[in-house]
């Protein structure tokens, strides 16, 4: 069985998206820089920003995101989806699968647990990515669902916006740093959990 | 008094001084952690002595040219409680090898008489630069404090940011930067290295 990968890229100060997100603006004001490094926001690639955008699709056999990506997304995803995979998205409508060229998104409505069991079933031996927005990240995390964190860090501090981590924890959480790479537009960092298999971010109960 | 503040490194060279912001951060974006604690961003040991988090910003080398290089420290009034409350005040600055002068940013200086190093200001941001960047002579300015820095960077005052990023989600604390309505501020990366654990960043402004 493949990992369970968180992959996002949030600003310097942890926001996912600038204020104000909506059809037609997914990343709100100013978060479409956010992902530059991916050939969006009118900037090419650099060809070392392309590598590591490679090397995450690599393994990548199936791909999670909430209701509100999707649509916010796809849109600007296009003709062919934009992922190439089987995408599940969780949502309380449920609906019937919609096909965009090689993307098959579907509908789960059995919580996080079940898209991301769904998902890796899917997936094989490949991985599952878990790619926002930031709240299914956060519930992901909180079920404990998460083996390993990348993070493609943005150099801009945005200071407002949807934060990648926004929830209180019982407890703090101690993860490992096993990769650093280094492109022009972007960091990328891979963690996973220091002292266990998954990584377990639980929200404190207020 | 009136000094004016190169903006722009490649046409002025290296040797201006540079206002400095720099913290350690949480993966969650955190610069403290509840309760202003920061024991998420030492070493930590077992009982038998081994090192099980290799968590040390002495020993980089983005830390230590900061140290180095810096002539004056500029921090904000909450910086300053809370490092006389739980980290030995200015003795406890960098482990205890800041050896310069601190400038505190205040609108009401304590009553009791503070160390022989730590000069409280009460003016405005600019002119408090300006104090410190003098003190500094020919050094950097390091800033201190979240607030502090927030005011630096919304007024065009500060030239650089270091981050040493842990890898440990808090989940509450101070946050390195929250402002509602102003526009993104744009960075550089200049520098990336990794310490043990630490990711260490060094950002132009």
């Amino acid at each position: 069985m493949g990992k369970v990968v968180v992959d996002v890229s949030p600003s310097v100060d942890g926001y996912v998206a600038g204020p104000g997100v909506a059809v037609g603006r997914p990343f709100g004001e100013a978060g479409t820089r956010l992902h530059r490094w991916m050939g969006e926001d009118g900037f090419p690639p650099t060809a070392a920003d392309r590598d590591a955008l490679e090397r995450m699709y690599a393994t990548t056999r199936a791909v999670v995101i909430g209701r509100r990506m999707f649509d916010v997304g796809i849109d600007p995803w296009g003709e062919d989806g934009a992922f190439r995979l089987p995408v599940f998205v969780i949502t309380n409508r449920p609906g019937e699968d919609l096909v965009r060229g090689p993307t098959v998104f579907r509908f789960v409505t059995e919580g996080a647990a079940r898209a991301v069991e769904l998902a890796a079933a899917v997936a094989g031996d490949g991985d599952v990515m878990v790619a926002g927005g930031a709240d299914v990240i956060q519930q992901c995390l909180a079920a404990g669902l998460v083996d390993e964190i990348r993070l493609h860090v943005v150099p801009v501090l945005l200071g407002a916006g949807t934060r990648l981590f926004a929830r209180p924890l019982a407890d703090r959480v101690e993860l490992e740093q096993t990769d650093q790479v280094a492109t022009p537009f972007a960091t990328h960092l891979t963690f996973r959990a220091a002292t266990s298999d998954r990584v377990v971010a639980t929200r404190t109960t207020s | 008094m009136s000094i004016v503040v190169a903006r722009n490194h490649e046409e002025v060279g290296p040797y201006v001084s540079r206002v400095i912001w720099h913290i350690t951060m949480s993966l969650d974006g955190f610069i403290a952690g509840p309760n202003d604690s920061m024991d998420w961003a030492v070493r930590e040991w077992s009982d038998d002595g081994a090192n099980t988090r290799d968590i040390d910003v002495d020993r980089s080398a983005i830390a230590d040219e900061v140290l180095r290089s810096a002539g004056a420290i500029l921090g904000g009034r909450r910086w300053y409680d809370v490092a006389q409350r739980l980290y030995d005040g200015v003795d406890g600055i960098y482990g205890g090898e800041w050896r310069g002068p601190v400038f505190v940013l205040t609108h009401q200086p304590p009553h009791q008489a503070a160390q022989k190093s730590v000069t409280f200001l009460s003016c405005p941001l600019a002119d408090a630069v300006a104090t410190a960047r003098t003190a500094a002579n020919g050094k950097n300015v390091v800033i201190f404090g979240a607030n502090l820095a927030k005011q630096c960077l919304q007024d065009g005052l500060l030239d650089e940011i270091v981050i040493h990023l842990a890898p440990v989600l808090l989940g509450d604390g101070v946050r390195l930067y929250e402002s509602t309505g102003t526009d993104p501020i744009v960075l550089t990366r200049t520098e990336l290295a990794a310490t043990g654990q630490l990711t260490d960043f060094r950002f132009r402004v």
